[in-house]
């Protein structure tokens, strides 16, 4: 079937696991037909039978969103360098095509090979946040997988999952076959290479977990008995077998810049999320924000040389073609070495009209001077994160910033030409008052002030403010673990405070106000602290129509009600409570170095409105030092202000620690 | 030098839409090392302009796409193609000497996928837009097996184009209006390229329509007002599209045009 033209030769054939008039009938056919430049091909490994172990690695959401995920490119780069195993990728199959694939049986599909992930060794699964729980559900039902663990045969794929989630996994214990606690620079081709070789030797599914579950930072649910007290609290959380270990230990990769990482990122046919290359520079935060999770889960801080940047950044952008570059780390700003960085990325790449982004930078006169080199003034807007509204509450959420800082730096940007502003902030804070709500407003009406006050001359117009306000999940991992949530009219009861507080501004029109949806907010607030029991909760909705949580259009919170009352399950009993500290809590037996001791001190700390030193200031003992590198180990300052005080962390976790207080 | 490429865009690229295949195009260039030339101003762009936007689904061997590049041009240049080129701040005795059209089209062929090859490369004058010159386009309709089964094909195509004026109802977001299409069948036949076929698709039509900005008629409205005309049910799904060449003025091949360099 060819035919030649110019010397080519056209081929009509199609190797595409769906028919033609599924992909003309589906909206973005592109997301499913995978061959993206730089996706890696081993067909002809496969055919000649030099293919041991295939491993599917899922983000169970839409390509856009999935492609965007820098995670995934890593393990994908990672497992691939592996001579005789091909790891491809699977998205979230849109609603559109969802119908299709079961209306017709056809099986979900790898992208690169477009075989059924039903034939593969592994199906990892990312989990980055709580709303796509039902999505993980999809895969496997499409995939003709069976959605419990405990039914899965031998010739099924070992289903196991990564990422932030998985340090609360116990909503999904009965879904997966094993969870992965760290990052996977570290026993990923370990778990993979033990699969294989356990597979040749002929031994079973279940000797390949016992076994796993040997492997540091390796979590299988199955082999874990759980009990629960009459009030519906955690009574113990035991291993069934005594070479099973009580504790499962964050796995850290210590030397990044000799990480395996994609020196030639994928290039997808179609605009997605993230459409640049990532550069990430840094992993871990120095800075101790009380709410965030990632802060204390990457801890300690590590960051890639700057050789190594300089090389990836360089062989990213000649092997994709990408316009635009963006670094990618918790907070670019305390990158030691961004200075030389954003010299060498400048100076090489403006003049090849690559667009340079910088997400995540504190607003100093350095970083705006930055900032005018890489973008049009007149057309960007800045970004402000205070997260609360006084500096009350903005020193018990630990935020490190002041109302001089945001002054400093507003003022700083409007003089330097900007006029529009974002603030980002979040309701629902630990301890909020009225007053911390309204003094958002107050906030913004002083950083119009502070515009105003700028010569008529001198000014570009109107300032425009637009304020954001997301509201506050507690997340395992954070001083906050054991905060209280609110119900979802008192949420919005917040927002409106908010907005007619803005309302009534001077400069109430300058400043826009846009809120989050507060019924998601619920639900992910139950899984983020939520126990095993939630596990049938989330089998009853995705089997009534849950799909695709996170985007607003598909949310359907009656399902989810629905759920709850036909599984028994109070949800408020996961949201409204405060867990006392001494309440056993479903990820207890997860070690990720900050010890339960710092996180307790610092929620003791946070409710009496003490703030705690950044790292690079003062080490405050969280216990990531066990991993033996970050800023703890970095060269300290000629005061000795950041001086270690403690010997070893088993000193440190018995002794009282004895900062001096702010106040 | 501002060149226009011809190109295929054949296999599972298809269903990459004519925006998104123009951002891939792009990069697909700066992988390639290519000198491109990019407009001025704050966030410069590649100068990239496709003769006419091809349908998500459907192939074709002759896409034709004009580049600006930072090379010498060495035909001769009026004044205003001196003017154009200092506007995008090159100064053309200053620009490095052109490689050959073949070193070029492989440069930009070793980034793309199978079924994307640049066939043909020819040097253009400086402000000539293909998009302009487009009059015409051909294309080949393969029909899936079991779509107009018991229909005889080119008696259909016969009694079709005897009509005296085909006119169809089109409907646009903006806009709803009746237009005959006859005038813009330039040609419809049987065709016998059906051994290119796909798997599943046995027959084929030959088509040669109006294309461009004055008057644009698709091939599947040229099968869906057939099939009204022979009282069957029309199925969009049912066809493969294939266009195979672009023409500018009274019929002179898209190839045609354009210095050989």
């Amino acid at each position: 079937m060819i035919m030649n033209n110019n010397g080519f030769t056209y081929n009509s054939k199609s190797h595409l696991a769906l028919p033609d008039d599924v992909l003309l009938k589906i909206e973005k056919p592109a997301r499913y037909i995978g061959g993206e430049v730089n996706s890696v091909d081993k067909r002809e490994l496969l055919e000649s039978g030099k293919i041991s172990v295939r491993y599917a690695m899922c983000f169970p959401d839409v390509y856009e969103i999935g492609m965007s995920h820098l995670g995934i490119q890593i393990i994908c780069e990672q497992l691939n360098r592996l001579p005789d195993v091909w790891c491809e990728r699977v998205y979230s199959p849109w609603p559109d095509l969802h119908s299709i694939m079961k209306d017709r049986g056809i099986p979900l599909f790898a992208l690169e090979s477009q075989d059924p992930v039903k034939d593969f060794d592994f199906l990892g699964i990312t989990l980055q946040y709580e709303l796509c729980y039902a999505n993980i559900l999809q895969i496997l039902d499409l995939a003709g997988i069976p959605l419990h663990a405990a039914d899965r045969g031998e010739d099924c794929p070992i289903v196991c999952a990564g990422g932030p989630c998985t340090y609360n996994p116990e909503p999904l214990a009965d879904f997966f076959d094993f969870f992965y606690i760290g990052e996977s620079e570290t026993v990923m081709n370990d778990i993979v290479l033990l699969r294989r070789d356990m597979k040749a030797a002929g031994r079973s599914r279940a000797e390949y977990l016992r076994e796993l579950s040997h492997i540091p930072g390796m979590y299988v649910p199955s082999l874990y008995d759980v009990a629960y007290n009459e009030d519906g609290t955690l009574a113990s959380f035991e291993p069934k077998y005594p070479d099973v270990p009580a504790r499962v230990v964050k796995q850290v990769c210590m030397n990044l810049s000799e990480a395996p990482y994609p020196e030639k990122p994928l290039v997808p046919y179609i605009k997605v999320t993230q459409d640049r290359v990532v550069l990430e520079i840094m992993r871990g935060c120095i800075r101790g924000c009380r709410f965030c999770q990632a802060g204390m889960l990457y801890r300690p801080l590590r960051e890639k040389s700057l050789e190594m940047l300089k090389r990836e950044a360089d062989l990213m952008l000649s092997g994709t073609g990408q316009e635009e570059i963006s670094l990618s780390s918790l907070s670019s700003s305390d990158y030691s070495k961004l200075p030389e960085l954003l010299d060498y990325l400048i100076g090489k790449f403006r003049v090849r009209s690559i667009n340079i982004s910088l997400p995540s930078l504190r607003i100093d006169n350095f970083s705006l001077d930055v900032m005018k080199q890489v973008q049009d003034v007149k057309k960007s807007s800045l970004t402000f994160a205070p997260e609360a509204g006084t500096q009350r509450l903005r020193d018990v959420i630990n935020k490190g910033i002041t109302e001089a800082d945001i002054m400093k730096g507003s003022s700083a940007a409007f003089r330097g030409g900007w006029n529009k502003v974002k603030l980002y902030f979040m309701l629902g804070l630990p301890t909020e008052t009225e007053e911390d709500m309204k003094g958002i407003a107050h906030l913004a009406q002083a950083i119009c002030d502070n515009y105003y006050e700028i010569p008529k001359a001198e000014r570009n117009g109107k300032c425009e403010i637009t304020v954001s306000t997301s509201f506050f999940v507690p997340k395992p991992f954070t001083p906050f673990q054991w905060a209280p949530m609110y119900r979802q009219d008192d949420y919005l009861t917040r927002a409106q405070i908010v907005k007619n507080e803005i309302r009534s501004m001077k400069n109430q029109k300058s400043i826009r106000y846009m809120w989050h949806e507060a019924n998601s907010t619920v639900l992910e607030g139950v899984f983020a602290r939520g126990d095993r029991r939630l596990g049938d909760v989330i089998e009853y909705a995705y089997r009534h129509g849950a799909l695709f949580d996170a985007w607003t259009d598909y949310f359907r919170m009656d399902i989810w009600m629905e759920a709850f009352a036909a599984c028994g399950i109070d949800h408020e009993f996961y949201t409204l409570r405060e867990r006392p500290v001494d309440e056993l809590l479903p990820w207890d037996f997860i070690d990720i170095g900050v010890t339960r001791r710092f996180m307790e001190r610092e929620w003791k700390r946070a409710k009496e409105g003490f703030t705690t030193p950044n790292c690079r200031e003062k080490c405050s003992g969280c216990g990531a030092r066990i991993f033996g590198g970050g800023v703890c180990f970095e060269e300290r300052h000629d005061d000795g202000s950041s001086v270690i005080s403690w010997k070893s962390r088993d000193e440190e976790t018995g002794a009282d620690h004895k900062e001096e207080d702010p106040a | 030098m501002k060149v226009r490429m011809k190109m295929t865009k054949t296999g599972p690229i298809r269903y990459v839409g004519h925006l998104d295949f123009m951002r891939f195009f792009q990069k697909a260039l700066r992988r390639s090392g290519i000198l491109t030339a990019f407009s001025r101003g704050y966030s410069p762009h590649m100068l990239i302009s496709f003769a006419s936007p091809l349908g998500v689904g459907l192939e074709s061997l002759a896409e034709y796409v004009d580049v600006d590049l930072a090379y010498r041009d060495d035909f001769e240049l009026s004044e205003s193609d001196v003017q154009h080129l200092k506007n995008m701040g090159l100064e053309n005795e200053e620009l490095p000497p052109v490689p050959a059209s073949e070193v070029l089209a492989e440069m930009v062929n070793r980034e793309m996928p199978e079924g994307v090859r640049v066939l043909l490369m020819r040097r253009v004058g400086v402000t000539d837009k293909a998009m302009a010159l487009v009059t015409g386009a051909d294309y080949l309709v393969f029909l899936k097996n079991g779509f107009l089964k018991d229909t005889d094909l080119a008696s259909a195509i016969a009694s079709f184009l005897a009509e005296k004026s085909i006119v169809i109802h089109k409907v646009t977001p903006k806009s709803e209006s009746d237009v005959d299409i006859r005038p813009l069948i330039r040609e419809l036949a049987v065709s016998n390229k059906g051994a290119a076929a796909p798997e599943g698709y046995e027959r084929a039509l030959f088509m040669s329509l109006s294309a461009g900005s004055a008057a644009n008629l698709k091939p599947e409205t040229v099968v869906e007002a057939l099939c009204r005309h022979l009282g069957q049910e029309y199925d969009p799904l049912a066809l493969r599209i294939l266009r195979t060449e672009m023409y500018a003025g009274d019929k002179k091949p898209f190839s045609e045009i354009g210095e050989a360099f």
